[in-house]
C-alpha cells in the first residue's frame, strides 16, 4: 500500500493517462517570456482560458485580453486557483521571448496565473486546426483571425468555446461557476452519511 | 562493398515511399477568397499526380502503426477515421484514393513520404489548369459544380483512369475534396485584420466583398467547406494528396 502511494507521488503522470482528445498529447516544444521551453502538457491541472493573440495587434487582441481581465476579476478566489490564463502568439516569427516579455510587461499579466507562447508555425497550425481556430497572415504583416476565447478542463479537452467578445467574459464566469457549484454539489453527495 | 549494399537496400526499406510528384512551374494566381484581392506567387514544387490510395495509406500504417483505426487518438482523428475499412488493415479498394482521414494523419503520411501538404494557393494554383477539352475557365467549373451537385459514391474509382490537367496531375476536380496544410486559413467574421480601427467591428458582408470572383461558386463551395472543417474531422470524400519542396 505504502509502495503503491509512494509510486503515485513520485512519477507524473504520463501522457498515456491522457485522455484521446487532449491537446496536451502535442509534444512541440513552445518558448515563453523567459525563453524556456514549454510543452502544453505542463497545463496540466488546472483548467485553461486560451486564447490567439500576437503582440503588435492593436485592436481585437486588447479586447480578448480585456475579456480575459474581465474573467480574472469576475471569479471568487476558489475558482480563480484552479485556472490559468494561456495566450497563444499567432507570429512566431516576430513574437520572440523579448516581444513576449515586453507585452507581458505592458498588460502586467501576473505569471502566477499567465501563460503566454510562442512557437513555430507548424506547431501553430498543428494547435489552431485542433481548436478549428482560423487565421491568416496578411502582406503587411498583420493577421485576419478569428476571436474565439477556448475553455480546456484540466486534462486538456476542450469543453466550450465562445465566439463572441460582447459575451465572452460572462459567458465564461457563469460556465465556471457553474461547474464549481456543480462540483462542490457533488463533493457534498459524496461526503453525506 | 556488399556489405554497404546491403545496408543502404535496409535503410531505404526502412524509409518512407519514393516521392511521386510532378513539378509545377511558378507562377500567379488570384486567391478566390481574399482580403487583399491582388494575385499572389506559387513557387515551383512538385504535387503527386494522383490523390493517395488506401493501399499507400495501408503502406503508412504497417509503417506506423499509431496511425490504425483501433490506434489513433482522438484529437487527431475523429470516430469515423477509415470507417470504411473493415479493420485495421482491410482496404476495401486499394487503388482508390484513401478518404475518412484527417488533416493529421494527411499531414502525418505526407511527412512520411519527405513531402508536406500543399498550401492552400499551390491547390488552388495546379487546380487552374484545365483538362483537356475544357475550353474555359466558365466550362471547368461548371463541370466542377456538376460534380459537386451529384451524391457521394461509396465506390470511388481508381487512380489509374484518371484524367490529367495540363500540368499533368490527375483527379483534382472530380473525385474527392482534398486537405490543404492551411485549410484554417481563411478570412474569419468580418475578415478585417485585426490591427484596423475599432470601427472595423461594425463592418458586417465580409463574405462576399471578398470574393475576387462572385461567379466561380465551384472555388466558394471549396472554401466553405474547409472553412467547415477541424484537423480532426473525417469525411466520406475527403482524401488527399501530398506536396514537395522544388
Amino acid at each position: 500500500m505504502a509502495l503503491f502511494f509512494f509510486l503515485g507521488f513520485a512519477f507524473p503522470l504520463c501522457a498515456e493517462d491522457l485522455p484521446s482528445s487532449s491537446l496536451f498529447h502535442f509534444d512541440q516544444v513552445w518558448r515563453t517570456e523567459s525563453g524556456s521551453s514549454f510543452q502544453l502538457k505542463e497545463l496540466r491541472g488546472k483548467k485553461t482560458v486560451m486564447a490567439f493573440v500576437y503582440t503588435r495587434c492593436k485592436s481585437v487582441c486588447p479586447l480578448i485580453i480585456q475579456n480575459l481581465y474581465k474573467l480574472e476579476k469576475a471569479l471568487p478566489e476558489p475558482q480563480l486557483q484552479g485556472l490559468r490564463f494561456l495566450l497563444v502568439s499567432l507570429d512566431p516569427a516576430r513574437d520572440t521571448p523579448e516581444a513576449i516579455r515586453g507585452f507581458v510587461e505592458g498588460y502586467q499579466l501576473d505569471l502566477q496565473r499567465w501563460t503566454v507562447l510562442t512557437g513555430n508555425p507548424d506547431a501553430l497550425r498543428s494547435l489552431s486546426a485542433a481548436a478549428g481556430f482560423n487565421f491568416k497572415p496578411t502582406s503587411d504583416g498583420e493577421f485576419v483571425h478569428q476571436n474565439t476565447i477556448f475553455l480546456l478542463d484540466e486534462e486538456g479537452q476542450m469543453v466550450s468555446h465562445y465566439p463572441n467578445l460582447s459575451s465572452a467574459a460572462d459567458e465564461l464566469t457563469a460556465d465556471l461557476t457553474q461547474v464549481a457549484l456543480q462540483s462542490h454539489s457533488d463533493e457534498t453527495l459524496l461526503e453525506a452519511p | 562493398m556488399a556489405l554497404t549494399i546491403f545496408w543502404i537496400l535496409v535503410f531505404s526499406g526502412c524509409s518512407s515511399a519514393a516521392k511521386t510528384g510532378i513539378r509545377i512551374p511558378e507562377g500567379r494566381y488570384t486567391p478566390f477568397f481574399d482580403l487583399e484581392k491582388k494575385p499572389v506567387e506559387v513557387s515551383a514544387y512538385e504535387l503527386d499526380v494522383t490523390p493517395v490510395t488506401q493501399g499507400n495509406f495501408l503502406d503508412f500504417i504497417q509503417a506506423n502503426p499509431e496511425w490504425r483505426r483501433s490506434a489513433v487518438k482522438r484529437l487527431f482523428a475523429d470516430e469515423d477515421y477509415l470507417k470504411n475499412w473493415r479493420t485495421d488493415e482491410a482496404v476495401p479498394q486499394a487503388e482508390a484514393p484513401v478518404t475518412y482521414v484527417s488533416w493529421f494523419a494527411a499531414k502525418a503520411y505526407c511527412a512520411w513520404r519527405g513531402g508536406r501538404l500543399p498550401t492552400l494557393d499551390e491547390w488552388e494554383y495546379a487546380a487552374t489548369a484545365r483538362l483537356e477539352g475544357e475550353t474555359d475557365s466558365a466550362d471547368q467549373n461548371r463541370k466542377i459544380l456538376e460534380w459537386y451537385g451529384r451524391p457521394s459514391s461509396d465506390r470511388l474509382p481508381s487512380v489509374k483512369g484518371l484524367s490529367r490537367n495540363a500540368y499533368g496531375i490527375a483527379g483534382l476536380h472530380g473525385v474527392v475534396w482534398e486537405w490543404v496544410y492551411d485549410f484554417n486559413a481563411l478570412p474569419a467574421s468580418d475578415g478585417r485584420p485585426s490591427s484596423t480601427p475599432l470601427s472595423a467591428d461594425l463592418f458586417c458582408a465580409g463574405g462576399a466583398e471578398l470574393s475576387g470572383d462572385p461567379e466561380n461558386y465551384a472555388a466558394y463551395m471549396r472554401y466553405a467547406f474547409r472553412s467547415s472543417l477541424k484537423g480532426r474531422y473525417t469525411v466520406k470524400n475527403l482524401g488527399f494528396r501530398c506536396a514537395y519542396d522544388s
